[in-house]
């Protein structure tokens, strides 16, 4: 039975670490199409790095569980002595040093993509956002308003930056589809830029647990041609 | 009979109390987490009549309960009083009496925590309690929460208190520090995190509380005050809280993979100075990580994240050690066994998991969605408690004198295992795609429904499990064949040195280890009695 | 064991100084009067914060040479706005900007030119290089304010009014008493061009001049100015008052992980000393 146990455990482990990478980069080569494009690069990086890690330990754990069952009832382990500092340092720094140009790598990709999600193009078009108990009010640079109902109606082909506050208390701005977020509240403000490349309807909502309806504050990206928009803009303004 | 329960002082009567306290609440916040599951199967509301605010309740009390009721206690509490002072050869704790205190302090808790049920305003402000809606506009009551903070708080800091000294002073004769059993090093590094950061959790909630009934305005940003302060407090304890956590977890899983792989610790050193203390140490500094999202300076969020990657360094170092014990070992599975060896799985998906989330630009789309919610699942909701189970299913035939049914537990933790899976690998796929978290409803996204609905199968199926497991220990405790005295053959005294269950005092006489003998050693060795 | 008494002794002592200082903290809570006019001299703070005016609008300086607030790229500002015929408020205004930033000069943490510069625009139409070049006579600066003092008018001005109007700052001449009403409020602009703080010349001193320009640095910041950021996490903006004051929360929170950080160094002294005299009696 235990066997059988372990069988099952390593299918899972080979299934999740060797198709999840593989599987998960189809998916995002067809969700990301423009300036997330290297927000998708270095996520495939990431779990292309997080699969082999987890790969070979657990490829290990796995082959040792069997390897080295109990033969005979008085068996006793004959692992390793740790006897000389060498051993013991070189077991600890070798690893250690490996584990951190991982780490220095990864933060290497990271800060990239960080200061191009954090810098604001200067022709960016500016929506003032206030979130509140449970609703979203967008206000345009020429007076037009919008709501969560009406959706934040923005021109396809011009980056768009979010200057947003909250009236109450602590909410978060989530647009999945351009993969960025950045919280609200009263007192301060903050920013959130993303680039409507192409026509399209994206999902919204609030990712700061803000009381009853915190699950109702969604509403949807309406990228619109240029005229649309501006007829749009036109009808709602004041 | 009850009343010689109530008031014992002896350590592993505490930490059986402890045992009963955490696995209630983890009982009463696991039907939670089914009803939570099961309301989330469709989109709308699922179970007539449940409204988004009695979602929010339940949610508030899965989170608070399982974190602070169930895990703390249970592995520091539970494991660390009954283990601890047998483990290094021990009479009883340095203050019994302190320590019976801080039971009853954690049952008081457990008390006020289950009182939110039946109160006409339970909390609803989640266990992470951010104004300014805890403290200005949430219509529950703040102060349930606060209160049962600081009760379990100050619980745990008697807690730290207590072990530290129990360690440092009352050592078996000729126990030197590097003969520790390795769950002893994780107890103390553990508490030592508790004793340092309880108290800026505790005057941090405090705050909130004057902030909401007494009109000050501590986080009120309109008189002065800073809304994102809170935030930081909160993180800056419990960060370091998950390591309260996951230190003696990883301590359990040592103990038992060694025990039951015949073999020595691979690199206990390294192990214990740079796993253990290298944890306690980085840990304190990494906090953002939390607040990725929470408009704080880019630099601040950068520089944290830097930090957060290198935590992965003493955490390789412990991951290294576990599966090393294994190679060339004498493997023999039971229970408790298959719970340790599956942990290395979780920890690892786990740990690996949190390295996206380590990453500022990533969170920036990750954060606060089903990505985080499986993340932390897998680490601390299973990995964590995994371990906990393990160690009960290995220490049962100590803590009772009986055997547990072999053929359950095997059965329960197959079951087990498969449901965990089953319940959160959906939910690292729709929150890669934007699930949010505490979602009473997702009308947004219809399209993860199947997905929700598997996952509510899985936990299902958990639920299934730990009904097997709960019988399972409630019936061998009473009706199981005797247990041979040292079943597993290991070399810690708390198995070589004392009946099953140990007597009062433990001992019949106090250990005295030569230098020679090592806990995690399996060869015959001689060892004196005084 | 001395450890515990330690400990335990300590709590009660903790919970006094608690409660004392939540009721200090309470009384000075309490919002105080302004005696501003609220109604036409205030600048809706709530629309202006993060709000950028915008970079391209074209200005002429009181040399003659254009410029536009984009060309400050990388620096924080303090903009005001004046009318340089004025002969009562607008000099004596600017006159305590100076006088302010001499004083945050003198503490010598953020330094008037190499972190930021100040910008004057009149929003008068009838002013232009000539009546820029007499204000700045009039105001008679050291070298220091002048030399990093920009005066500017704006080049077309039919600018001038949708300039502000976003941040409804509103101003109107009132015949009546022979001049323009306006408020007086000095806003500081990130390095982007944003609005990151309002502050008032009757409420404001060199303390809240300096963390407000701190404030405005806080995203950019250089390992030298460490020391300056950390005493910033010290103070929090009052909105009610204008004014920063101390973040108390965090001085509990300082405490508390003292207590903690104390509870665990007595015990470690303890023992380290216990250790010694073992070793000395063995
Ligand atoms: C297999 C049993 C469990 C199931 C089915 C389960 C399910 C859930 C669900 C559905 C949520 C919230 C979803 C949402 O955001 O709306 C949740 C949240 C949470 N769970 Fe569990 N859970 C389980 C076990 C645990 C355990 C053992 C822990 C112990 C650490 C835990 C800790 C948490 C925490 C801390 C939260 C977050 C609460 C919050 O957002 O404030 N869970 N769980
Ligand atoms: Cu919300
Ligand atoms: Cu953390």
């Amino acid at each position: 039975m235990i066997n059988r146990v372990l069988l099952l455990a390593a299918i899972v482990g080979i299934i999740v670490f060797g198709v999840l990478p593989v599987g998960a980069e189809d998916e995002v080569k067809r969700a990301f199409t423009d300036h997330t494009e290297e927000f998708h690069k270095v996520w495939v990086h990431l779990l292309w790095d997080i699969g082999i890690i987890g790969g070979i330990f657990l490829i290990l754990s796995i082959y040792f569980m069997f390897a080295y069952r109990r033969k005979r009832d008085d068996q006793i382990g004959n692992g390793p002595k740790f006897t000389t500092m060498g051993m013991i340092l070189g077991w600890a720094l070798i690893p250690s040093f490996i584990f951190m140009a991982d780490d220095f790598y990864l933060s290497a990709q990271g800060w990239k993509l960080w200061i191009d999600q954090r810098t604001v193009p200067e022709n960016a078009m500016e929506v003032e956002v206030t979130g509140q108990m449970w609703g979203w009010e967008f206000e345009y640079e020429n007076g037009a308003i919008s709501d969560n109902d009406e959706g934040l109606v923005v021109p396809e082909g011009r980056p768009v930056v979010l200057r947003m506050k909250s009236d109450d208390v602590v909410h978060s701005f989530f647009i999945p589809r351009y993969r960025i977020k950045e919280d609200l509240m009263p007192g301060r403000v903050t920013y959130l830029w993303f680039y409507p490349k192409d026509k399209g309807e994206h999902v919204f909502t609030c990712t700061e647990f803000c009381g009853t309806n915190h699950s109702e504050m969604w509403g949807k990206v309406k990228v619109v041609s240029q005229e649309e928009f501006d007829e749009w803009s036109e009808k709602n303004k004041g | 009979m009850i009343k010689e329960w109530l008031f014992t002082t002896d350590h592993k009567r505490v930490g059986i109390l402890y045992l009963v306290g955490s696995l209630a609440a983890f009982a009463v916040a696991g039907i939670v987490a089914l009803l939570i599951r099961w309301e989330l199967t469709g989109i709308g509301e699922t179970i007539g009549g449940v409204g988004p605010d009695d979602y929010n309740f339940w949610l508030y009390f899965h989170g608070a309960a399982m974190i602070l009721a169930f895990l703390i206690p249970g592995l520091t509490g539970f494991l660390a009083n009954y283990l601890v002072p047998l483990m290094i050869g021990a009479h009883d704790v340095a203050f019994p009496r302190v320590n019976a205190f801080s039971v009853w302090l954690f049952w008081f808790a457990i008390v006020i925590a289950l009182l939110s049920f039946v109160i006409p305003d339970p909390p609803d402000i989640m266990w992470t309690g951010y104004p300014p809606y805890s403290s200005e506009f949430s219509p529950g009551n703040t102060a349930f929460y606060v209160f049962t903070v600081h009760l379990i708080g100050f619980s745990s800091i008697l807690g730290a208190v207590n072990f530290l000294c129990t360690v440092i002073y009352m050592r078996a004769p000729g126990m030197k520090w590097n003969q520790l059993n390795f769950f002893v090093w994780t107890i103390l590094g553990a508490f030592v995190i508790q004793l340092i950061f309880v108290p800026v959790l505790a005057s941090s909630v405090t705050l909130l509380l004057t902030d909401k009934y007494f009109g000050t305005a501590f986080f009120v940003p309109a008189n002065g005050g800073d809304v994102l302060l809170y935030q930081n407090l909160f993180w800056f304890y419990s960060h370091p809280a998950v390591y309260v956590i996951l230190l003696p977890a990883v301590g359990v899983m040592m103990e038992i993979i060694s025990n039951m792989s015949k073999n020595p610790i691979f690199n206990y050193k390294a192990a214990v100075y740079g796993g253990v203390w290298g944890v306690v140490v980085l840990g304190s500094d990494v906090w953002v990580h939390h607040l990725y999202t929470s408009g704080l300076a880019d630099w601040i969020r950068i520089g944290m994240m830097v930090t957060t990657l290198i935590i992965s360094i003493p955490i390789g170092l412990l991951i290294i050690s576990l599966v090393g014990t294994l190679f060339r070992g004498s493997i023999k599975y039971s229970t408790g066994m298959l719970y340790a060896t599956s942990n290395l799985f979780l920890i690892l998906v786990g740990g690996l998991t949190g390295i996206p989330l380590a990453m500022t630009s990533l969170t920036l789309h990750l954060a606060e969605t089903y990505f985080v919610m499986a993340h932390f699942h897998f680490i601390m909701g299973i990995m964590a408690t995994f371990a906990v189970f393990a160690g009960i299913y290995h220490w049962f035939p100590k803590m009772t004198g009986r055997m547990y049914s072999e053929k359950l537990g095997v059965i329960g933790f197959v079951l087990n295992f498969v449901g965990v899976n089953l319940t959160f690998w959906p939910l690292f796929y729709i929150g890669f795609l934007g699930m949010p978290r505490r979602y009473y409803d997702y009308a947004m996204f219809p399209e993860f429904e199947p997905f929700q609905v598997m996952a509510t199968v899985g936990a299902i199926v958990v639920a299934v499990s730990m009904a097997l497991n709960f019988y399972n220990w409630i019936v061998s405790a009473i009706f199981g064949e005797k247990a041979p005295e040292n079943p597993w053959g290991s070399n810690s005294l708390e198995w070589t040195h004392c009946q099953s269950p140990p007597g009062p005092g433990n001992f019949p006489k106090l250990p005295k280890v030569s230098s020679k003998w090592h806990p995690h050693e399996y060869k015959p060795q001689v060892i004196e009695w005084v | 064991m001395f450890a515990i008494r330690m400990f335990i002794t300590s709590i009660p002592v903790a919970v006094v100084i608690i409660v004392i200082t939540c009721r200090l903290a309470e009384a000075s809570y309490k919002p105080t009067e302004s005696d501003i006019d609220p109604g036409i001299l205030a600048v809706d703070e709530e629309k202006a914060l993060g709000y950028r005016f915008n970079r391209q609008t074209g200005f002429i300086n009181d040399s003659g040479m254009p410029f536009r607030l984009g060309d400050l790229k990388g620096k924080s500002a303090i903009l005001v706005f004046s009318y340089y015929t004025c002969d009562g408020a607008c000099p004596a205004f600017n006159a305590d900007l100076g006088r302010l930033l001499l004083a945050v000069d003198s503490l010598g943490r953020v330094e008037l030119g190499k972190d930021y510069k100040v910008v004057t625009l009149s929003f008068d139409k009838n002013d232009g290089v000539k009546t820029a070049n007499d204000f700045r006579k009039t105001l008679n600066f050291p070298s220091k304010l002048n030399d990093n003092w920009i005066l500017g008018v704006f080049e077309k001005p039919e600018q001038i009014k949708p300039f502000m109007s976003d941040i409804s700052y509103r101003f109107f001449w009132s015949a009546q008493d022979n001049m323009f009403l306006h408020p007086n409020a000095f806003f500081f602009l990130s390095p982007e061009g944003r609005i990151v703080r309002i502050l008032h010349n009757t409420t404001a001193d060199s303390k809240d001049m300096e963390l407000a320009l701190v404030d405005t640095m806080f995203n950019r910041l250089k390992p030298s100015q460490i020391i300056t950021m950390a005493i910033s996490f010290c103070y929090s903006y009052n909105y009610k008052e204008g004014k920063y004051g101390l973040n108390y929360p965090l001085f509990f929170a300082m405490g508390s992980l003292l207590t903690g950080l104390g509870a665990l160094g007595i015990g470690l002294f303890h023992f380290i000393k216990r250790g010694k005299s073992k070793e000395m009696s063995t």
